[in-house]
């Protein structure tokens, strides 16, 4: 009998890769990522009278909620879900705090590694599987409301009212975002007004003697200011650029839009709305940014903390992280402001609310109630304000004395205190509706299409989008 | 087209009874040696070679069974059902399969890119590959040195070589664009311009896959090359280059084939630079279809559509290598083989 030829060997082995191929792709996924198992109904709610019931649960009208008596809520330990870095070193932090009122709970913070993304795969997966904690971080952009829209998450009105909860002490925006389809799934943890802040290296500023902006500047004086701060090569490419925008929908080209009396979709979230006046405008001053006045660098290719570090960047968009990111600047003389009030009046802030839900199979809802309710407490908001980049949902934690005088921070509290909460498509695809308007976006600032070419495409790609059913399919 | 067959054709089924007989006689009387029945043996040495074969690649056939086949199926099932992983899959039958074809903007432009990337990577990458085994079969001195520094990209972590590239095409400040402007040339955005992205990401696996494992299989085979072609060709007045022609290329070209099959697998898988470096932009310009793929399975988290979309690439793939497998005889010459 013939042995194996090389050809046929070869044929085998090449056969043999296109099927793991077949058999990876088919299976596509990060490494690391197990192939879920087929998910599990997510169970009926736990009547509350099945949870451990504290001896004296009643918590006072009107008391702030960190100031709920201690020792309610018999021996557990929570695993809290959460994501690794600052946010989990900050989380370790409020429940050292929050032992020490209430030393029968235990914390156990599981932060998972990775970019959002990779994040919130995870919490997919563990959610999908069953095996999420009795509390999640999760992001307002990514899988909040999807999640809430599906069951995974507790409602919380009737903790809210059995504590009598003071909803007034968190912005009324952020509040209102905790709420689907009729429902609140927790407190509001942290918020930021997206990209409204503006800011600058002083230095180029002395050089080019011109006055940094002071929040009250318009659009056009603004690009103008950019134009005066661009410096160019002989060969007219830009050495130091004069303005970065943010280009994205939900941090970024989505602020202007609102700052111009536009609106980023419809109030019901099921219609796209790129053709309007406002938006059009909108986009055609940034778009001249990029295309016409040239003082921004091309999106997508440069690091902008490279460009701050280094001097190379007047003026820039950013959140109420961007004071944090000063550590690596070799400048010191630097500030921030608002950006351009438009045709609204208003700066286009845009609130964005992340939380701390309670999961719906928690078999420790009191306990994970408390702490829940600890985390977006004055008490923590404090630590948040000290302590990271995004600090609370508290109009007494971004008006604090401690919060004026953080050059970085305290402009935002004007933002806060127009912002609209952040608009959500019908179906809860966020996050695909804003990769989708990016992708499509790109072809502004590149100049590969003009305004009217772009928001119609902006328009049939995002509506087919929010035609879609809910959540994914 | 011409059949080919074995210019050492199998022995005569008498002669090869004799072989095996020959091969197991004395067993029969060696002490600790299978005993075989009277007649005609059992463990034949073809089968104790095949036994030897599948106990080494078992390790491989039970990850594959336990690890590979089971997502396999269940991905096919999957493909058949609208399944977001937090609900019970639901039973849609082709429509995923259908939206792909039909209903989804995305799906046929991610293909074509896919397909222009597997147009300039593999031809390219192949070539280099090839040019670079051929320095290195000189056996000139300093060949370990080189083929170590051939090596060392494709074992650098490819989110480092991707990141490291980022920086080299920045358009601003990057090294290439500074380089290029030193002789008054303007590049171009790289990885941030629409026309060039999939050229730049093109370079980049170039730069981290030439002088890896397509390299060293090269090399293995122009090291399998038998000495005797050469000198019978250099005795027949054959220079450098028709030696190259006539002697290294047709022995060359099993390995080439088997390497330009493998190569067009791995370039339509092209994902990871795109999710790093350019995130499927600008403008959609490095949305492949994997990366399109992975964006519905996790991150829209439309398992049944991503499912459907897989076995979509594994038929393309399966078609590619049928393909690559008919035209073969065109040009594929095997040693030991001859036309019939």
């Amino acid at each position: 009998m013939q042995i194996l030829s090389r050809r046929g060997f070869l044929s085998i082995a090449a056969l043999l890769g296109v099927g793991t191929l077949g058999g990876v792709m088919a299976a596509c996924g990060p490494a690391a990522t197990p192939t879920p198992a087929p998910a599990k109904p997510v169970e009926a709610p736990k009547p509350a009278a099945e949870a451990p019931k504290p001896a004296a649960e009643a918590t006072k009208p009107s008391v702030p909620a960190a100031a709920a008596p201690s020792g309610a809520v018999a021996p557990v330990t929570l695993r809290f879900n959460n994501r690794t870095g600052r946010e989990a070193e900050i989380f370790d932090e409020m429940a050292k705090v929050f032992r020490e009122k209430r030393p029968n709970i235990e914390i156990k913070n599981e932060s998972f590694p990775g970019a959002n993304q990779e994040y919130f795969q995870k919490m997919a997966l563990l959610v999908a599987g069953g095996t999420e904690g009795d509390l999640v971080w999760m992001s307002s952009i990514e899988g909040f409301y999807d999640f809430a829209s599906r069951n995974a998450w507790l409602p919380v009105d009737d903790l809210v009212a059995k504590d009598k909860v003071e909803l007034g002490q968190w912005y009324k925006a952020a509040v209102d975002m905790m709420s689907v389809e009729g429902k609140m799934y927790g407190l509001p943890l942290w918020s930021h007004p997206s990209i409204t802040g503006l800011f600058y290296n002083g230095d180029l500023f002395d050089q080019a003697k011109l006055k940094p902006p002071d929040g009250q500047q318009s659009f056009e004086q603004h690009a103008e200011l950019a134009r005066q701060l661009t410096k160019r090569a002989a060969d007219g490419k830009a050495e130091v650029f004069g303005f970065n925008p943010a280009t994205g929908y939900y941090n970024g080209h989505g602020q202007v839009i609102l700052a111009f009396g536009g609106e980023m979709i419809s109030k019901d979230g099921k219609q796209m709305t790129y053709d309007q006046p406002a938006v059009r405008e909108a986009l055609q001053w940034m778009a001249d940014l990029y295309v016409k006045h040239k003082v921004a660098p091309v999106p997508g290719t440069d690091d902008a903390g490279q460009l701050q570090a280094n001097g190379k960047l007047a003026m820039w968009a950013s959140g109420v992280w961007g004071s944090w990111a000063s550590k690596q600047w070799k400048f010191t003389n630097w500030g921030a402001t608002l950006t351009p009030k438009g045709k609204s009046g208003k700066y286009g802030a845009m609130l964005q609310t992340d939380a701390n839900p309670i999961s719906k199979r928690s078999k420790n809802v009191d306990a994970a109630w408390e702490f829940h309710k600890f985390m977006c407490s004055e008490p923590a908001g404090k630590i948040l304000r000290d302590g990271t980049y995004v600090p609370s949902s508290r109009p007494d934690i971004y008006e604090s004395p401690e919060a004026k005088a953080n050059k970085g921070l305290a402009p935002f509290a004007a933002a806060l205190r127009e912002a609209v909460p952040l608009p959500k498509p019908a179906n809860y695809r966020l996050r695909e509706l804003e990769i989708a308007i990016n992708q499509v976006m790109g072809n502004l600032w590149l100049g590969k299409m003009t305004v009217d070419e772009v928001t119609k495409e902006v328009n049939r790609v995002g509506q087919q989008i929010l035609d879609k059913p809910a959540g994914a399919a | 087209m011409a059949s080919r067959s074995s210019t050492n054709p199998p022995a005569p089924r008498s002669q090869a009874n004799r072989l095996e007989a020959a091969a197991t006689a004395d067993t029969t009387a060696a002490p600790g040696v299978l005993l075989v029945a009277p007649g005609r043996p059992w463990m034949t040495l073809r089968r104790r070679e095949m036994l030897a074969g599948y106990v080494f690649i078992s390790p491989w056939i039970v990850g594959y069974l336990a690890l590979q086949l089971g997502p396999v199926l269940a991905s096919l099932l999957l493909s058949l059902t609208a399944y977001n992983i937090v609900e019970p899959p639901q039973f849609v039958g082709t429509r995923n399969y259908v939206t792909a074809f039909t209903n989804d903007d995305l799906f046929w432009p991610s293909l074509r890119r896919s397909l222009y990337y597997v147009a300039l990577d593999v031809p390219v990458g192949i070539l280099l590959s090839l040019l670079l085994a051929l320095l290195l079969n000189q056996r000139l001195r300093g060949t370990n040195l080189f083929r170590t520094l051939f090596f060392l990209p494709s074992v650098t972590p490819t989110v480092a070589a991707i990141f490291f590239w980022v920086w080299i095409m920045q358009p601003d400040w990057g090294l290439l664009n500074w380089t290029l402007s030193l002789v008054g040339v303007r590049g171009p955005a790289w990885l941030g311009s629409i026309e060039w992205a999939i050229p730049s990401l093109v370079t980049i696996d170039l730069w981290t896959a030439v002088g890896g494992t397509r390299m060293v299989i090269f090399l293995a085979g122009l090291q399998g090359i038998p000495r005797e072609l050469y000198e019978a060709a250099a005795i027949d007045g054959a220079g450098a280059w028709r030696r190259f022609r006539h002697v290294t290329l047709p022995m060359l070209t099993p390995t080439i084939f088997f390497v330009t099959v493998l190569t067009v697998i791995f370039a339509l898988r092209v994902f990871t630079s795109a999710y790093i470096a350019t995130g499927g932009g600008p403008a959609y310009a490095t949305w492949f279809y994997t990366f399109h793929l992975f964006k519905q399975a996790f991150q829209f988290f439309s398992m049944g559509y991503a499912s459907a979309l897989g076995w979509i690439l594994m038929v393309v793939l399966l078609a590619f290598t049928f393909v690559q497998f008919r035209l073969q005889s065109r040009w594929v010459h095997y040693e030991g083989e001859r036309q019939s």
